[in-house]
């Protein structure tokens, strides 16, 4: 719009100036509208700005809307949610269309602006060319009107000369008459005073002078007719010479003035000129910039479209997995059949084999806290002699052949008539490599982490081990994972199976990571990778998943890179374990090999030691937005709209103390100590509406106060809006399903028994008597719907 | 989501008492509309308490029908578990099982009847080390 506005400004600009006298003529108007034009474009090139930047808020904010409906609606509604995503996603394509036609707008009037500027600077050289044309046609006519004054100047100036001689001939016939009269009298006065005989002779004289004045006054009437004639004649050449001299002067002030309007008009040429070199550059500069921009979002769309396609991969990855209460089947893939089948690994687009790099990178990267001490505790872990040890068990796992190897149950390796299993002989030596590492290890090895993302709340996967960012290991999650490890029983396992789900735990959590951070941000987001571990006990595979960017092609894509096999154990026990070998494809020794053993150290051991030293940062994104919340009031639950109780006291820590100790379908769980009591905050993401918030929740603690088994609210907090975002709880415990792994077939189901037992009594303490709250038709008709049970909102799903 | 208390032992103190164990129950899945509940949603809660004895089971094996889960947790208790416990135990805990399983209880309070029954014969395989 600003940019339309722009470019009809630069048409109309002409016509304005033409309203000033002085800016009038032809050159400074047509000056006076390029400048117009220019600094039109330039209005519009700065608004083309604003344009850009509008279409983008207002995508962004359809996109914030859609976002926020998925995933408000991911819990009542999955197809709603879906449908909604799908909005998002559309609302997200129209961003970069909605730059490229502001930029469109822009070069429309930068284009529009340069063609008034030429118009304009036509108009001016053509008004320039007409007066000199004018000026040239008024010399000509200066030049013919002096050549036909020449001839009546000439008759005038003859006439003159013979007036002035006539009048000369006037002057000397009456001096001569004076002096013929003055002879005259001179000789009367002689012949009066001289005798007869000389009187004759004066008379002759005197008829003489008579006669000579008579010859004079003759000649002077005929000089005096010669002088009038001459006057008349003059009068008559200056009568006919005034015309031509009035022509002349005419002339020769129409070619002075057409002379001066014309060299003012070759200097407005010359504006004009110049100004429409500017605004051909400001056009330029437009259509430059439209290139850009148009090049720029046509980059961002590709990129969007690039990472929405991996974030489908990403979830693919995770959802490819049939989802069973309680467990997940791992289904193989075609790739890992014929890795199975032991046949060459095939070379994959997204899956990058034996890259020697992924290890030695890490090693390299964890130099520096890999001392000389550490290195030698490293190294004396293959020397315990403990049965429990980790060297121990991993020589007695290899002396059992590898198809009676047990991947995690301690019964069924008693069956086999072993009394090792594989993820025995990992937990010890992770236990060990960790001790061994000193401050250098931070955190814990948790055992059946569970990695869940509210972004595919029904299939969550369970890493084997990972080392976790907290002092519990059963507090791991999906944030707070390190690494994840994946631990098969042998190497067919490993190849079927394993390397295939390390590859998900990656996958899950660069999917959290768009899902925290949102798809727009994983554009300048660092750290867009994530490491796991596969590994049989003998061999250790490391996994590098990435999102990465190909800037020039606006291009996206996913790329796993997995080290070649690498020996966690010396060569005895390496042989032991396969003794006809395994790692049987083209160059893998020799990527194998370029992973350095450091001192006797094997590869894999010293990998495995640079994965839990390495900075943090290293292993990819560990950012996540801390909730906002408005400050913790009692709650009244009163019916009101709430935020209006009494401040908590004391009040509860900022949430850059709390720990994440959980991620749900629509809500979060962090850590928090609070009034010397450990407590958990519940956090909803986006309230919406008194339903989807932690109202209904909070309702049923009040209900149920006093009922054995409950959680005790100690605060809410409500958002701007008016709804229950969050909770403050006690007494903090154990999710159920990390309190489970590692404990006896017979301990996790006493634990299960006794909580399902708990849940029932609360239902039935609830039902009869304590609750009483009651709930719209429409919170009745989503309970029936099926949702009942399926959903947690604390890393749960149980 | 089921969050347990962080000293299990002081509950298994309690169940080898013969009181009360208790847990911290947190749970958003109807948690709301505890009253009124409809028949439909009742069984839903018969259900859901039953899917969480399918933690327990190995990931490898999908179950859906409660007789497969059943049957699977009677098998795992005559594997392994049969070094742990004696065989008059694990008659009494596999009798608590298939009744529990076998009741046609469609209600929250039907089902805890046999829930605890099963949960006091498990009391003392709590473990110590939460």
């Amino acid at each position: 719009m600003a940019a339309a506005a722009a470019a009809a400004a630069a048409l109309t600009a002409p016509a304005a100036p033409a309203a000033d006298d002085v800016t009038r003529t032809p050159g400074v108007v047509a000056a006076a509208a390029v400048l117009a034009a220019v600094a039109a474009a330039v209005a519009a090139a700065g608004d083309d700005d604003d344009a850009a930047d509008a279409a983008a808020d207002a995508a962004a904010i359809a996109f914030a809307v859609a976002a926020d409906a998925a995933d408000t609606d991911d819990h009542s509604n999955s197809d709603d949610g879906a449908a909604a995503g799908g909005a998002a996603a559309e609302t997200m394509v129209t961003r970069p269309a909605a730059a490229a036609a502001a930029a469109a707008a822009a070069f429309k009037a930068a284009d529009a602006t340069s063609t008034a500027t030429r118009e304009a600077a036509s108009a001016a050289r053509a008004a320039a060319a007409d007066a000199t044309t004018i000026a040239a046609a008024a010399a000509v006519d200066a030049a013919a009107a002096v050549a036909a004054a020449v001839v009546p100047e000439s008759e005038v100036r003859i006439a003159d000369a013979a007036a002035d001689i006539a009048a000369s001939a006037v002057a000397d016939a009456v001096a001569a008459i004076a002096a013929a009269a003055e002879r005259v009298l001179s000789i009367e006065t002689m012949l009066a005073q001289i005798s007869v005989e000389t009187r004759d002779a004066a008379g002759n004289m005197q008829r003489s002078a008579h006669a000579q004045m008579a010859a004079a006054k003759l000649a002077y009437e005929a000089a005096k007719l010669a002088c009038e004639a001459a006057a008349v004649r003059k009068a008559d050449a200056v009568a006919r010479a005034a015309p031509a001299i009035a022509a002349k002067t005419d002339a020769a002030a129409k070619a002075t003035a057409a002379a001066a309007r014309a060299r003012e008009l070759d200097a407005a040429e010359w504006v004009a000129i110049l100004a429409m070199n500017s605004a051909h550059s400001a056009a330029m500069a437009a259509h430059t910039e439209k290139v850009v921009k148009d090049a720029a979002a046509n980059l961002a769309e590709a990129q969007w479209r690039s990472l929405h396609y991996v974030r489908q991969k990403l979830t693919f990855g995770c959802t490819r997995i049939p989802h069973v209460p309680g467990g997940a089947p791992w289904m193989m893939t075609a790739k890992d059949r014929l890795l199975s089948a032991g046949a060459s690994p095939p070379a994959p687009s997204s899956r990058v084999w034996d890259n020697p790099s992924v290890a030695t990178d890490l090693i390299a990267a964890a130099a520096d806290k890999l001392a000389a001490e550490r290195l030698d505790r490293l190294r004396g872990i293959l020397g315990e002699s403990g049965a429990a040890s980790a060297v121990q068990l991993a020589r007695q796992l290899a002396g059992v052949p590898d198809e009676r190897r047990v991947e995690e149950t301690p019964k069924r390796a008693a069956a086999e008539g072993t009394a090792v299993w594989a993820h025995r002989v990992w937990a010890a030596l992770a236990g060990e490599v960790a001790a061994s590492l000193g401050d250098s290890f931070t955190g814990c090895i948790g055992h059946g982490v569970r990695l869940f993302t509210h972004a595919q709340p029904r299939y969550p996967s369970i890493a084997t081990f990972a080392h976790i960012e907290a002092g519990d290991p059963r507090d791991g999650n999906v944030v707070n994972a390190r690494v994840k490890v994946e631990v098969k029983r042998n190497w067919e396992g490993l190849l079927a199976k394993g390397i295939a789900q390390a590859r998900e735990y990656n996958n899950l959590t660069l999917l959290h990571m768009f899902a925290v951070h949102g798809a727009d941000n994983m554009f300048s987001m660092d750290g867009k990778w994530s490491y796991s571990v596969a590994s049989d006990g003998i061999y250790i595979f490391i996994l590098r998943t990435s999102v990465e960017l190909d800037p020039p092609k606006g291009d996206a894509f996913m790329r796993t890179r997995v080290s070649p096999p690498l020996p966690l154990w010396p060569a005895d026990i390496m042989a032991a374990a396969y003794p006809s070998g395994c790692t049987t494809w083209p160059g893998v020794d020799e990527a194998a090999a370029a992973v350095a053993s450091v001192d006797g150290i094997p590869a894999g051991l010293l990998a495995l030691a640079s994965l839990f030293a390495v900075d943090r940062e290293f292993l990819g994104n560990r950012d996540v937005p801390l909730p906002k919340l408005a400050g913790f009031v009692t709650p009244t639950l009163d019916g009101s709209s709430g935020g209006t109780g009494t401040a908590i006291d004391p009040p509860l820590p900022p949430p850059s103390d709390w720990a994440i100790v959980g991620v749900g379908g629509f809500a979060d769980v962090y850590r928090v100590a609070w009034n010397n009591t450990p407590c958990v905050v519940k956090a909803y993401r986006r309230p919406t509406t008194r339903m989807h918030s932690l109202w209904p929740e909070a309702a049923a603690y009040h209900k149920l106060a006093g009922v054995p088994g409950v959680p005790r609210v100690h605060g809410g907090s409500w958002s701007a809006t008016g709804h229950l975002r969050a909770l403050l709880l006690s007494p903090v415990g154990v999710m159920l399903h990390n309190a489970l792994p590692g404990l006896s077939f017979l301990e996790q189901l006493a634990i299960a028994v006794h909580a399902a037992a708990a849940v029932l009594r609360v239902l039935v303490a609830a039902r009869a008597g304590h609750g009483t709250p009651r709930r719209p038709p429409a919170q009745r008709d989503r309970a029936a719907g099926g949702h009942r049970g399926g959903k947690s909102s604390g890393g749960g799903g149980d | 989501m089921i969050v347990l208390p962080a000293a299990i032992a002081a509950a298994k103190a309690a169940a080898a008492a013969a009181t009360s164990v208790e847990f911290a129950v947190l749970f958003d899945w109807g948690s709301a509309m505890l009253s009124h509940a409809s028949r439909a949603e009742q069984a839903a809660d018969v259900s859901t308490a039953l899917a969480l004895l399918r933690v327990t089971l190995p990931d490898t094996k999908p179950l859906y029908d409660n007789d497969d889960v059943c049957d699977a947790i009677v098998a795992e208790l005559a594997g392994g578990e049969s070094l742990v416990l004696d065989a008059a135990a694990r008659a009494a805990v596999e009798a608590r099982i298939v009744k529990l399983y076998a009741s046609p209880a469609c209600t929250a309070a039907g089902l805890l009847r046999h829930m605890e029954e099963l949960a006091a014969s498990l009391a003392p395989f709590l473990p110590d080390s939460l």
